[in-house]
C-alpha cells in the first residue's frame, strides 16, 4: 500500500468498478462448486422432502400420488422400521465407545517411548484403507461356522462355539468386531497426533507436583485432547448411524432382521420394494437424526472450537 | 453376492465349475444353426444388449449359446453383460426406471408378473409355430393375461443328491436312495450313527427353505398361498407339522447342525462331509469337479407325502418394451431358446425346446443318465411345484425363509414361527 | 523427554514389559484377517475346506488368481476404479480451493449465507439423500456412467471446509502485494494460492481419493453392467461364482485390496497427515 504507482492506487479506490470486479471474481470462483453443490446435494434435500410426501411411482414419477404425511405414520407403525432403529442404536453403541476408546488406548501407547512407533502405527491404521467388501469378505470367512479359524479354536477350548453370524446374540457383535478392525486406525491416528501435540512440559510439570499418572491422564491428556476426541467421536456416530456394507455383504441384515440396519432397509424398500416415497421418509428420519447427534454432541461434549 | 438371505428364486449361479467335458460339447456346437427368420442386413448390424445373471457353469453355457448365435448371425449380435444374481432384479427395476432397460433379459418365471409393464408383449413378433416349439406346460408359464411375455429357456426342479461313499462308509446300499420319509429316517439315522458326517439338509445354501417347503406342502396336501393369492395358508396343520420336520433334523435327530450360516451346507456336501441334501439341476455340474461318488433321486422325503412334489422353476427370455431393438430381440431369444442343447448337456438344465429335448444329443449325454432322465420323469408325472407370482415375490419369500432359517437353528418354535410367517405373509400380500 | 529417562537403560520395568506386550499382541491380532487371507487364497481345495486351519499351506496354488483373473472383468474395474476415484479428487481439489479462495480472499455480497450453508450441511449424509439423488441421477440420463459417481461426491463439503481453515491463515498481505504488482484474481489464485497451499491439498487429495475409491452403497445403486463397476462392487459380484471357492474368493479380496495398500505403503505418512490434518483442523 506504500507505492506510488498510480494503476494500482486507482485500483485501490472504492469505485463502483473495483468493487463489481471483485463481487464478479468471488461469485465466479464461488460458483463451480456451488453448481455441484446445489444440484447433487441441496436438491436431493428438498427433493427427498418432497417424494416423501407421495406414493411415488417409480416406472412413471407423474402418476404419483399426494399422500401428505401417510408414509410417516406407517413408518412409526412399521415393526420392521422400529427393527431397524433397534439394530442400528446396538451398532452405535456396540462400536462408537470401543472405537474412540481403543483408538485412545493405542495412541496412548504408541506415543510412549517404545521401540517400533513406525511399525505399530502402519499395523494399526492400514485396515482403513481397505474397502468395505474387502473387510466383509476376509471376516466372514473367519467367522464361518465350520470351515473357518475363529471357531476351530474356540473348539478347542469349549464344545459348542457360537454360530456367529448366524445367532441372534452373536451377530451383531461379530459384525462390530470386524468394523472395529477395519476403522479403529482412523481414531488412532487422529489421537496420536493430538497427543503428541500436548506439550511435555506440562506433564513434567504434573510430575514435579507428585501427580499420579491418572491425574495426569484426567487432568492434561483429556482436556489437551478433547478437540481431537470430539471430532473423531462425532464422525463415528455419523458414520456407525449409516452402517450398510458389512451388515450388507456379512449377514444381509439376518438372522431375523437383527442385523438390518436403516440405511440396509432404506436400500431395500427403495430398490427391492421399489417404493420411492416410503423410502425417502425413512431417509428424512435418517437425516433428522443425524444432524440432532451432532449438534447435540458438540453442544454437550465439545464447546465451541 | 455371495452372503445373501433372501430366497427370491433358484440359481444356478450358485455354482463354480470349470465346465467339464466342454470338449465332447464343441463337437456339436456347428449342428443346431436352423433358425427361421434371418432378417437382410440392409443397415448393418444391430447389437442388443442382453442381461443374464449366469455365472459358473451356467455362464459358461450361456456363453456358448450366445457366441454360436453371433457366428451364425451378421446382422445381429448379441452382447452378454452378467450380473450379480442376488441384485439381479433389483438393478433390472432401476434400470428400466432409469430408461437404460437392456434389449433382453432372463426372468425367472415367477418374477415376470412384477415387470409386465414393463415388458414387450411378444404375440406378434414371433414367428409362425413358435408356441408348438416349446413343452406346453411351461409354455403357459410365460403367459400373463393372455399375453405372451417372454420365451422359457428351462426347467430346473429340485432333487435329492446323495454321496455314495458315505452311503457305503454306512454301510447302506449306495444303490438304493431313500424314497420316502421313513427311509430317509433309517438312513439317515445309520449315517448319524455309523459316521462322524453329517446326514442330511434340506437346503445347502440354508437361505432358499421356501422352496423345498412350497413342494412338500403341496405333497402333503396342503396349500401354500389361497387361489387367488392374496392370504397365506401353510400355516395349517400341515405346516405346522412340516416346520417341525425342519426343526428336528438339527434339533432332535441331529442330522445336521443347527446353524443355517449361509452356504454352509454346500460347502460340506462339497467336501464330503454331508451324505444328502436337496439342490437344483445345477448341481450337476457343480458335483461334476468333486472326487466321490454321487447320485441323485427324487426329493420325495419329507413326512406323509401323499401326492408327491418337488420344487421346480424356469428361466425366460423377456424383451422389455423401452428398447429399440425388439424385433431383434425376438429373434435372438427364438433362437437362443430354441437352440439350446447346451443348456442341457453343460448347464445340466431341462430345456424346455420340445426339439431339444427329444434329441438323441441330450438322451445319449451323461447328464441325461445322471440326473435329466429322473428330473424329466417327475416333469412328466405333474410333480414339479413352481413358486407363485405375485406383485413382489419377496412378500412371501422373505418372511418363510427366515422363520424355517430359526426354526432349523433351534433360536424358533416351530409352530408359533411358521404361524407368524404366515399372518406376516398374509399381512405383506394385502398391504 | 526428560535426560535420565535415556540414560535408563538397565532392566526393564514391568509397566514397560506390559505396554510392549499389550501394544505387539494388539499388533498381531492386527495382522491375523490379513495372513488368513493370503495363505488361504493359495490353497488347494482340499486344504481350504479342511476344517484344520492351515496359516502355512503344505500345498501352495496360484489357480485361484488365474481363475479370477480370468473369470473377471478386474482390469476393467480397476481403471474403472481409478478414473472415478481420480476424476472426483482433480475435481474437488479444484472447486473446492475456488470458493475456499472466494470464501475467505474475496469480498461479496451474500458470502457469509453461502459460508453458513455450506458448513450447516456438513452433516448430510449422502445416504439419507440416496432416493431423491438417484433419481435425479436417472432423470438426468447418468445412470451407468462414471459420472453418476463422480458428481454426487464432488459435492461433498468436507474439502471446502478445510481448505477455507487453512487459507485464512494465509497473511492478506501476500495477496495485496500481489494485486499491487498487477495480477489478476485467476494470477492469484493459480501463482500465489495454490502453491502455498500444497500441504493441504496434498492431503486432501489422498483422503478424496482413499474415501471415492473404497465407495461401495452408491455405486452399487447407479452402476449398472458389469463393465461398469467399481472394484469395491465388481468383487462383490464375482462371489456367487467362487462363493464355495474360500481360496477363489481371497484371491479376488487381495487383487482388490492390494493396489490401493501399495500406495498405502508408499505414501504413508502423506495419509497419515490428510487423516490427522482434519482431526485438528476439525
Amino acid at each position: 500500500m506504500a507505492t506510488k504507482d498510480t494503476g494500482s492506487i486507482l485500483s485501490r479506490l472504492p469505485g463502483v468498478d473495483a468493487l463489481d470486479s471483485e463481487t464478479r471474481d468471488g461469485v465466479l470462483f464461488a460458483l463451480p462448486y456451488l453448481l455441484v453443490f446445489g444440484v447433487f446435494l441441496l436438491y436431493p434435500l428438498l427433493k427427498g422432502l418432497y417424494m416423501s410426501l407421495f406414493d411415488w411411482n417409480a416406472f412413471n414419477p407423474s402418476q404419483s400420488e399426494f399422500v401428505l404425511a401417510e408414509n410417516y405414520v406407517r413408518m412409526v407403525q412399521d415393526p420392521t422400521f422400529w427393527a431397524a432403529v433397534r439394530a442400528t442404536a446396538l451398532f452405535v453403541i456396540l462400536t462408537v465407545p470401543t472405537l474412540v476408546g481403543l483408538g485412545l488406548v493405542l495412541a496412548l501407547g504408541v506415543s510412549q517411548d517404545i521401540k517400533g512407533k513406525r511399525f505399530l502405527r502402519t499395523v494399526f491404521f492400514s485396515p482403513y484403507v481397505l474397502t468395505v467388501s474387502v473387510v466383509s469378505l476376509i471376516w466372514a470367512e473367519m467367522y464361518a461356522p465350520q470351515y473357518g479359524p475363529i471357531n476351530y479354536y474356540l473348539g478347542l477350548v469349549m464344545s459348542n462355539p457360537p454360530a456367529w453370524l448366524n445367532s441372534f446374540t452373536f451377530a451383531m457383535p461379530a459384525v462390530a468386531l470386524a468394523t472395529i478392525w477395519w476403522t479403529v486406525g482412523f481414531n488412532f491416528v487422529i489421537l496420536l497426533a493430538a497427543r503428541q501435540g500436548v506439550s511435555e512440559r506440562l506433564y513434567e510439570a504434573a510430575r514435579i507436583d507428585g501427580a499420579s499418572t491418572w491425574r495426569a491422564f484426567k487432568d492434561i491428556t483429556l482436556p489437551q485432547m478433547r478437540s481431537a476426541i470430539v471430532f473423531v467421536t462425532t464422525v463415528q456416530l455419523i458414520a456407525s448411524f449409516q452402517v450398510f456394507g458389512q451388515v450388507f455383504i456379512m449377514t444381509n441384515g439376518g438372522p431375523n432382521d437383527t442385523t438390518q440396519t436403516l440405511v440396509m432397509y432404506l436400500y431395500r424398500v427403495a430398490f427391492r420394494q421399489q417404493e420411492f416415497g416410503y423410502a425417502a421418509a425413512i431417509g428424512y428420519f435418517l437425516f433428522v437424526v443425524l444432524v440432532a447427534v451432532s449438534l447435540v454432541n458438540y453442544k454437550f461434549v465439545g464447546g465451541d472450537d | 453376492m455371495a452372503r445373501k438371505r433372501q430366497g427370491v428364486t433358484p440359481s444356478s449361479r450358485r455354482t463354480f465349475i470349470k465346465v467339464a467335458g466342454a470338449a465332447g460339447v464343441a463337437g456339436l456346437a456347428g449342428c443346431a444353426g436352423d433358425s427361421g427368420a434371418e432378417t437382410g442386413g440392409s443397415g448393418g448390424t444391430t447389437t442388443i444388449q442382453y442381461w443374464t445373471l449366469f455365472a459358473g457353469g451356467d455362464g459358461e453355457a450361456m456363453k456358448t449359446l450366445v457366441d454360436r448365435f453371433n457366428e451364425e448371425h451378421d446382422s445381429i449380435q448379441i452382447e452378454r453383460q452378467r450380473q450379480p444374481f442376488d441384485e439381479y432384479y433389483d438393478k433390472l427395476f432401476t434400470s428400466m426406471t432409469g430408461g437404460d432397460a437392456p434389449d433382453l433379459a432372463v426372468f425367472h418365471a415367477p418374477q415376470i408378473q412384477r415387470f409386465t409393464d414393463a415388458l414387450t408383449p411378444l404375440g406378434g413378433m414371433l414367428s409362425d409355430g413358435a408356441a408348438d416349439a416349446y413343452v406346453d406346460s411351461i409354455w403357459q408359464e410365460t403367459e400373463f393375461d393372455g399375453d405372451q411375455v417372454a420365451l422359457p429357456l428351462d426347467t430346473h426342479p429340485n432333487g435329492l443328491y446323495y454321496n455314495k461313499d458315505i452311503f457305503e462308509e454306512a454301510g447302506l446300499d449306495p444303490e438304493s436312495p431313500p424314497t420316502n420319509f421313513e427311509e430317509l429316517q433309517s438312513a439317515a439315522d445309520t449315517i448319524t450313527a455309523e459316521t462322524d458326517k453329517q446326514a442330511f439338509s434340506p437346503d445347502p445354501y440354508l437361505r432358499f427353505f421356501v422352496r423345498q417347503f412350497i413342494a412338500w406342502q403341496h405333497g402333503s396336501g396342503g396349500e401354500f398361498l389361497n387361489e387367488d393369492n392374496t392370504e397365506a395358508a401353510f400355516g395349517d396343520d400341515n405346516g405346522v407339522a412340516l416346520a417341525q420336520f425342519y426343526h428336528d433334523i438339527a434339533n432332535e435327530w441331529n442330522w445336521d447342525r443347527a446353524d443355517t450360516t449361509d452356504d454352509r451346507g454346500t460347502k460340506a456336501f462339497r467336501s464330503g462331509d454331508l451324505a444328502m441334501t436337496i439342490n437344483g439341476t445345477w448341481y450337476y455340474g457343480v458335483l461334476a469337479e468333486q472326487d466321490f461318488d454321487w447320485g441323485m433321486a427324487k426329493p420325495f422325503v419329507a413326512p406323509d407325502q401323499s401326492a408327491p412334489q418337488t420344487w421346480a422353476n424356469s428361466h425366460t427370455l423377456g424383451v422389455p418394451n423401452s428398447g429399440s431393438n425388439q424385433e431383434a430381440a425376438v429373434e435372438a431369444a427364438e433362437w437362443i431358446t430354441q437352440n439350446s442343447l447346451e443348456w442341457g448337456t453343460e448347464a445340466g438344465h431341462l430345456p424346455a425346446a420340445q426339439s431339444v429335448l427329444d434329441s438323441d444329443d441330450l438322451r445319449s449325454s451323461n447328464v441325461w443318465e445322471k440326473t435329466l432322465s429322473t428330473f424329466s420323469d417327475m416333469a412328466q408325472n405333474d410333480e414339479l411345484s413352481y413358486m407363485p407370482s405375485t406383485e413382489n415375490n419377496e412378500n412371501y419369500t422373505r418372511p418363510v425363509n427366515n422363520a424355517i432359517s430359526q426354526i432349523y437353528s433351534g433360536q424358533l418354535d416351530p409352530e408359533e414361527g411358521i404361524q407368524q410367517a404366515a399372518s406376516d405373509v398374509t399381512d405383506n400380500l394385502q398391504g | 523427554m526428560s535426560t535420565d529417562s535415556k540414560t535408563r537403560f538397565t532392566i526393564p520395568k514391568p509397566k514397560t514389559v506390559g505396554l510392549y506386550v499389550t501394544l505387539y499382541g494388539a499388533a498381531f491380532l492386527f495382522i491375523v484377517p490379513y495372513l488368513y487371507m493370503v495363505s488361504t487364497s493359495l490353497k488347494t481345495e482340499d486344504f481350504a475346506f479342511s476344517q484344520q486351519p492351515y496359516w502355512i499351506p503344505p500345498e501352495i496354488t496360484f489357480q485361484w488368481y488365474q481363475a479370477v483373473l480370468q473369470g473377471a472383468p478386474i482390469l476393467q474395474w480397476l481403471i474403472n476404479t481409478l478414473v472415478i476415484a481420480g476424476a472426483t479428487t482433480i475435481i474437488v481439489v479444484i472447486i473446492d480451493s475456488m470458493i475456499a479462495f472466494s470464501l475467505t480472499k474475496l469480498d461479496w455480497p451474500g458470502k457469509r449465507i453461502v459460508f453458513t450453508v455450506i458448513i450447516a450441511s456438513f452433516m448430510v449424509p449422502i445416504y439419507a439423500n440416496m432416493v431423491p439423488l438417484y433419481t435425479i441421477i436417472s432423470d438426468f440420463g447418468l445412470l451407468n456412467s462414471p459420472l453418476a459417481v463422480i458428481l454426487p461426491f464432488s459435492a461433498i463439503p468436507i474439502g471446502v471446509f478445510l481448505f477455507t481453515q487453512f487459507f485464512k491463515d494465509l497473511p492478506d498481505s501476500v495477496i495485496e502485494a500481489a494485486k499491487l504488482d498487477g495480477f489478476s484474481t485467476f494470477q492469484i489464485y493459480l501463482r500465489i494460492v495454490l502453491p502455498l497451499m500444497k500441504p493441504a491439498i496434498a492431503a486432501l487429495s489422498l483422503y478424496t481419493f482413499v474415501y471415492t475409491w473404497n465407495q461401495f452403497l452408491w455405486p452399487l445403486i447407479v452402476l449398472q453392467g458389469e463393465t461398469s463397476f467399481t472394484l469395491p462392487v465388481g468383487i462383490v459380484t464375482t462371489q456367487p461364482t467362487q462363493v464355495f471357492q474360500p481360496g477363489a474368493e481371497m484371491a479376488v479380496t487381495l487383487i482388490a485390496a492390494a493396489p490401493l495398500f501399495i500406495v498405502f505403503l508408499i505414501l504413508q505418512e502423506h495419509l497419515v497427515n490428510a487423516v490427522q490434518m482434519q482431526g485438528t483442523t476439525g
